[in-house]
């Protein structure tokens, strides 16, 4: 087993940590350490104060939006509304067709069996009775399908009046948001947030007191 | 036998009409309600044999419609179809647990239609 190393190669740390392990005097070493700090501490509360200030900038933008009337959203929701509204008509009027059409095809199949049926000496009779009872029976089967494929308004109805309750959940954590902005901004943001430059200690610390800290 | 169809969308209800209608159930028998609050007080005033409903409906939700025809004395062994988009195995589950006597996914054919009301009911046959 080695022994233990005391003296680590100062590689790999930043370059002012490197400056100061070299430091020999221990005032001046106290001094420079007290002068990283302070660069270290200053960078930090930078940082935190252009993140406060995209946030301010960001809930600002959201009360612009939602000061006014909700206009989008609710142009949203008709527009929804309306879709949901010409698909129902669309299905109920493929549902009517089917419905007027149904009664004419079961009886011409009906009477066309029947005819079919009968003896008669004609054999090109025949088979066109033969031709419609069929072309009334796929006519019918036909229906079937047209029916069954009107579900789809159902489904696709039930998505849309998902997304209008999304829609309605969005604008109200919207407007939440905008209220909060009011409440720890003061007056209500209108225009675009011009945020002052932050270049001081007092600056951030003033920035940071409205939002509580 | 008297059906009543249950849905909020009254293409659903005009769709399982028109299936109903095709699988041979007199158009004059099948009833319309577009919840379940409606459907229950229509259910508690006249004789209904078969309830094909919904899943989700404003007001009561057809699962609440199954739980409250359960809970009454007067309907407690009425059939009941759940016809739903609903398909997540948990509220397969507890429409299970509920008392469903079945349960068919839309959008559907009027052969499952066909098929599902017959096992219902014989199903109950079988029961006694």
């Amino acid at each position: 087993m080695s022994a233990p190393d005391h003296n680590p190669s100062p590689a790999g740390l930043p370059p002012e940590l490197q400056e100061l392990l070299e430091i020999r005097d221990a005032n001046m070493f106290e001094a420079s350490l007290d002068a990283l700090f302070a660069r270290r501490q200053s960078d930090l509360f930078r940082a935190l104060g252009h993140l406060t200030r995209d946030l301010h900038n960001s809930i600002a933008q959201v009360t612009r939006e939602t000061a006014e009337p909700p206009v989008r959203t609710a142009f949203a929701r008709k527009t929804l509304q309306e879709a949901l509204t010409m698909s129902a008509s669309a299905a109920h009027d493929t549902l009517a067709m089917t419905e007027r059409l149904r009664p004419g095809a079961t009886e011409l199949r009906a009477r066309a069996q029947a005819f079919a049926a009968t003896a008669t000496s004609d054999p090109s009779a025949r088979q066109l009775a033969h031709d419609v009872g069929q072309f009334a029976d796929a006519c019918l089967d036909e229906f079937t399908h047209l029916v069954e494929k009107q579900s789809w308004q159902d489904l696709s109805g039930q998505r849309l009046q998902q997304v209008s309750v999304f829609i309605d959940k969005v604008e109200e954590a919207l407007l939440q948001l905008a209220r909060l902005a009011r409440s720890i901004g003061g007056a209500p943001a209108t225009g675009e947030f011009r945020a002052p430059a932050v270049t001081t200690q007092d600056d951030v610390d003033r920035l940071l007191s409205e939002f509580g800290f | 036998m008297k059906i009543l169809v249950v849905d909020d969308f009254s293409t659903m209800r005009r769709i399982v009409r028109n299936l109903l209608g095709e699988l041979g159930f007199s158009g004059a028998n099948i009833q319309e309600a577009d919840d379940g609050n409606t459907a229950l007080a229509m259910l508690q005033q006249s004789h209904i044999d078969f309830v094909i409903t919904d899943w989700n409906m404003p007001g009561m939700s057809g699962i609440d419609l199954l739980r409250s025809i359960r809970a009454d004395k007067a309907l407690q062994a009425l059939p009941v179809l759940m016809v739903t988009a609903e398909n997540n195995r948990e509220q397969i589950i507890a429409a299970a647990q509920a008392g469903v006597n079945g349960y068919i996914i839309k959008p559907f054919t009027a052969v499952t239609l066909k098929d599902k009301i017959d096992r219902v009911f014989e199903r109950l046959v079988a029961a006694g």
